[in-house]
């Protein structure tokens, strides 16, 4: 890397940094229960507005895998979340009504609470409709997890994401208060991931429902489906667009190689009948990613039935995923 | 048979206190000292402390020493344990060391009966300075490490290395000669005694080895090597530990099953706290009665682990994620994946059709059409769609053609035949040449040079019109000299780049408009094979071993032989050999004549 190439980066790396710290200053912490947290224990992240329906299972959902506490960024909602998460012991709650698509959309915000609270620490970083999944799950927590990336010297943990669905139509897939989305959507590809070189030569994955059904005929324009759910943040650290795409780029790509890693996968539960009232709102909220132009596909085609035979599979637990090659247990004996 | 165990736990007192009670209540008269962590805090000592109360003959050590990893605190706090044993007046036979990570993998009842035979035998490592699997090996005693171990990793690395440059070597104490071992040994009472008297008379030797390197490593075995007989040193432990290639200690879990029970030892490290149901398995095992089965394999040497990790990584699935090999620009890596044969007709594509209309119904095969085509899947007359793929999938399928082609033929519970014709797949093309998988049979001219297939094609086979309506003759040319590489193309292909080469022959874009006609071709089976196998004489020629090209590319080369030797032997091999007969017509070669009518079936 030539000296101008050094400049450049340090200049993106302080421009990145300022950013975060203004998007920080839009947070106000509203309940702060983080001295119940251990040093070395688990904390999740997530940026949320009106999911409360989802956030019970959610949350045993978490910790069950050993998240000792949910670090919550409430943007501006008005379903009760405040009331609910007041219940909650292991929670701390961050507010604001700042602009969710110019936090990029609450990567911001999370960077800064990433960079203030849980450096040199082991992080969960999700969206309330995302499931984190790994080898051997049922009998290993997150900690023997990340005991395992330290000792590899992985400062990240990478994903696929896995978009799941239902077999009825979408209106019919209504995901009540507190239900287990697994069995809501048991569906997901068991195959046509395609692999290409991303940022910082890590590994940029796109394929999944979405893809097969709205970008069938360009496939290279659907969404990156590779994201970084778990992270031991360190003092440069910073994700740009989302989780799939890391600061400094090493932590886009597996240190180890050409050699196989342990990876997980990430459920994400977005293809449930309150996403029609969602593309009705974000429509007129315009905020996400190159102004909604995703959820455009879903108005137009969001009736859509994402079953194909051959394709589909239900889900029956991590090992069946590391069978498909869809995650990998890597040298994780 | 008496014995004491020493238990050094950092956390977890239940835990603690589940193995010392199921020790002493499983041995004769056997009795526990656990010393706990002075990090651990400060509650959890007060639970194993109220936890142990009134349990008889388990002592929870009160001189409490800071134990991190790599720090003569590990050392200390065995040294102050037993002198605390000492002090109380207890004697024993044997005496052995064990973390709150290890648990039984044997009856203990045999473990007596084991040291009962060996009476007097020290269970400890007595390695040189190889027996540390890599890293600081010499340097762990040579140098000075006054800094506890890796709390500041980078000052560690450059007193390293300016030790290095300096050439610094510590004076060792009472010319003691440094021996490696595990941590975790068993020794007998009156060597432990041995060792505290030396401890006390020579304070320097305490000095030196609080500087070295991992001093648990080093201290016990240096000084039982020094102060007991050579011939009663077994040179192994009771307790088996594996390392991981990264130099740390496997952690075993519930989903390991029996493995870490197989050990041929009596303890086994490291199990982990939230193996509860393999702890209570570990500790059920410790209080059955012996079985009386022989004990000569203690301490045989295992390489289990490294079979098991080595098995597990024989065959990946294909299109595995994060795996680089998978990726879109490496084809070939994705096909060989594949753990199935598959039939490729590469030629003009009406002579494909009439090979795949004769191939159906032929049992073991199905035919398939020319799935490649431009702008649409053909995967056969009538047929719009194999487990999901369909027809109109082909900007999914040009978008990764290599991960196409793998879940296509994960489809096919037969052997599918498919046709590809020049200009088809981009790169895909010579990644299928290359892959020992793929039956590659060719219809054009074949020769070594773009102008030799050229002067072929004008007058050679049959009477071909030198130009194909709506292919170019520079497409033609490259479609001959893809058809043509012989094992040295193959060879020169890794120094130029194979896929360069097909690139700038045959542009992804420029795609057949019109379809070849109907023209007598040579049919060749296009493979590197042994040529005295039945399918070998299908060979045009044969396999260019022992010139040039390194082991790797001959391992390669020698893999393909094999498979293409195999599909000899496939049941449908015969059918297809029938379908090309009636199928081509066959013309002549320039130099050699092959004839697929003559070959064995």
């Amino acid at each position: 890397m030539n000296p101008l190439q050094l400049v450049g980066r340090e200049i993106h790396f302080l421009e990145q940094a300022i950013k975060d710290r203004r998007a920080g200053r839009q947070l106000r912490l509203v309940q702060n229960r983080m001295d119940r947290m251990g040093p070395r224990d688990i904390a999740l992240i997530t940026c949320l507005r009106n999911e409360k329906p989802r956030l019970p299972f959610f949350v045993d959902y978490y910790r069950r895998l050993g998240v000792r506490h949910f670090m919550v960024i409430d943007n501006d909602s008005d379903d009760g979340f405040r009331e609910w998460a007041a219940g909650q012991e292991d929670m701390s709650v961050w507010h604001t009504s700042a602009s969710y698509r110019d936090s990029k959309f609450g990567m911001l915000w999370c960077n800064d609470l990433l960079r203030r609270h849980r450096r040199g620490k082991w992080t969960v970083v999700v969206d309330p409709d995302e499931f984190l999944v790994y080898p051997r799950m049922e009998t290993r927590s997150l900690k023997a997890l990340t005991g395992f990336l330290d000792e590899e010297k992985r400062p990240a943990f990478h994903a696929v994401m896995l978009d799941a669905y239902s077999d009825r139509p979408l209106a019919e897939t209504v995901l009540r208060e507190g239900e287990n989305p697994f069995e809501v959507c048991p569906w997901f590809d068991r195959d046509g991931y395609w692999q290409a070189e991303g940022f910082g030569r890590g590994t940029w994955i796109r394929g999944g429902p979405r893809m097969r059904v709205f970008f069938h005929d360009h496939p290279k324009w659907a969404p990156a489906h590779n994201k970084i759910p778990l992270v031991k943040w360190g003092p440069r650290f910073h994700f740009r667009m989302s989780t799939h795409d890391g600061w400094p780029t090493r932590i886009n790509r597996d240190p180890i190689g050409t050699e196989l890693a342990v990876t997980g996968a990430l459920f994400h539960f977005k293809f449930v009948a309150s996403l029609a009232d969602k593309v009705a709102e974000e429509q007129v909220r315009r905020e996400h990613y190159d102004g909604g132009r995703e959820y455009d596909r879903y108005a137009v085609e969001g009736r859509g039935e994402f079953m194909a035979d051959g394709i589909s599979i239900r889900y029956e637990g991590p090992r069946q995923l590391v069978e498909l090659g869809l995650m990998s247990e890597g040298p994780w004996y | 048979m008496r014995l004491l165990y020493v238990i050094l736990a950092h956390d977890n007192p239940e835990q603690a206190r589940d193995l010392a009670v199921t020790l002493r209540e499983s041995s004769g008269d056997g009795s526990v000292a656990i010393h706990f962590d002075a990090n651990a805090p400060a509650a959890a000592f007060s639970a194993l402390g109220s936890l142990l109360a009134g349990e008889e003959r388990i002592r929870l050590v009160r001189n409490r020493v800071r134990c991190g990893w790599g720090s003569f605190g590990l050392v200390q706090a065995v040294l102050s344990t037993l002198a605390e044993v000492r002090e109380a007046g207890d004697g024993f036979d044997y005496v052995v060391l064990l973390s709150g990570a290890c648990m039984p993998c044997r009856p203990i009842a045999q473990l007596e009966r084991f040291l009962g035979e060996n009476r007097g035998r020290e269970f400890i490592e007595d390695g040189d300075e190889r027996w540390p699997k890599g890293g600081l090996r010499l340097e762990r005693f040579h140098f000075h490490f006054p800094l506890p171990a890796l709390r500041y990793p980078a000052i560690d690395r450059l007193s390293v290395n300016v030790q290095r440059f300096l050439g610094v070597r510590r004076r060792i104490p009472d010319k003691l000669e440094p021996r490696f071992g595990s941590q975790w040994w068993t020794l007998t009472w009156p060597t432990c005694l041995a060792v505290l008297d030396y401890v006390a008379a020579h304070p320097e030797v305490v000095r030196f080895f609080r500087r070295t390197w991992i001093p648990d490593e080093l201290m016990f075995p240096t000084l039982v090597h020094r102060l007991v007989p050579q011939d009663r040193i077994a040179g192994f432990t009771l307790t088996r530990y594996t390392f991981t290639d990264k130099g740390k200690p496997v952690v075993y879990y519930d989903d390991h099953g029996d493995h870490p029970l197989a050990a041929k030892s009596f303890f086994v490290r490291k199990v982990s706290p939230e193996a509860t149901r393999l702890r209570a398995r570990c500790l059920s095992l410790a209080r059955e009665p012996d079985d009386g089965r022989p004990l000569d394999e203690i301490g045989a040497p295992s390489r289990d682990y490294e079979f098991r990790i080595a098995a597990a990584s024989v065959r990946r699935p294909p299109g595995e994620l994060f795996s680089r090999d998978q990726f879109v620009d490496r084809p070939l890596t994705v096909l060989r994946r594949m753990d199935r044969p598959y039939v490729v007709l590469f030629g003009p594509p009406a002579i494909a059709r009439q090979v795949l209309d004769r191939v159906a119904g032929a049992p073991g095969l199905v035919p398939l059409g020319r799935v490649f085509a431009p702008g649409e899947v053909d995967l056969g007359p009538g047929v719009d769609g194999i487990g999901g793929l369909n027809r109109g999938d082909a900007a999914i399928r040009d978008a990764h053609p290599a991960l196409f082609l793998v879940r296509l033929r994960a489809r096919c519970a037969a052997t599918p035949v498919m046709a590809i014709a020049p200009g088809d797949g981009g790169d895909l093309v010579a990644a299928v040449a290359e892959d020992p998988r793929a039956l590659v049979v060719s219809f054009a001219p074949a020769t070594y040079s773009p102008d030799v297939a050229l002067a072929a094609l004008s007058e050679g086979i049959g009477a071909p019109p030198p130009e194909i309506p709506g292919v170019s003759q520079e497409r033609m040319q490259a479609a001959a000299a893809l058809v043509g590489w012989g094992g040295d193309e193959i060879l020169q292909m890794e120094k130029y780049g194979s896929s360069n080469r097909l690139v700038k022959l045959v542009p992804e874009k420029e795609v057949p408009k019109v379809e070849f006609d109907d023209t007598p071709v040579l049919p060749q089976v296009l493979f590197l094979g042994d040529a005295a196998s039945p399918a070998g004489r299908l060979l045009r020629r044969p396999l260019p071993l022992g010139g040039a090209g390194d082991d790797h590319r001959r391992e390669a080369l020698f893999e393909r032989s094999v498979a293409a030797s195999a599909f000899a032997h496939e049941p449908w091999f015969g059918h297809l050999v029938a379908a090309l007969e009636a199928a081509v017509p066959i013309g002549r070669e320039p130099d050699r004549v092959v004839l697929v009518g003559s070959t064995a079936r």
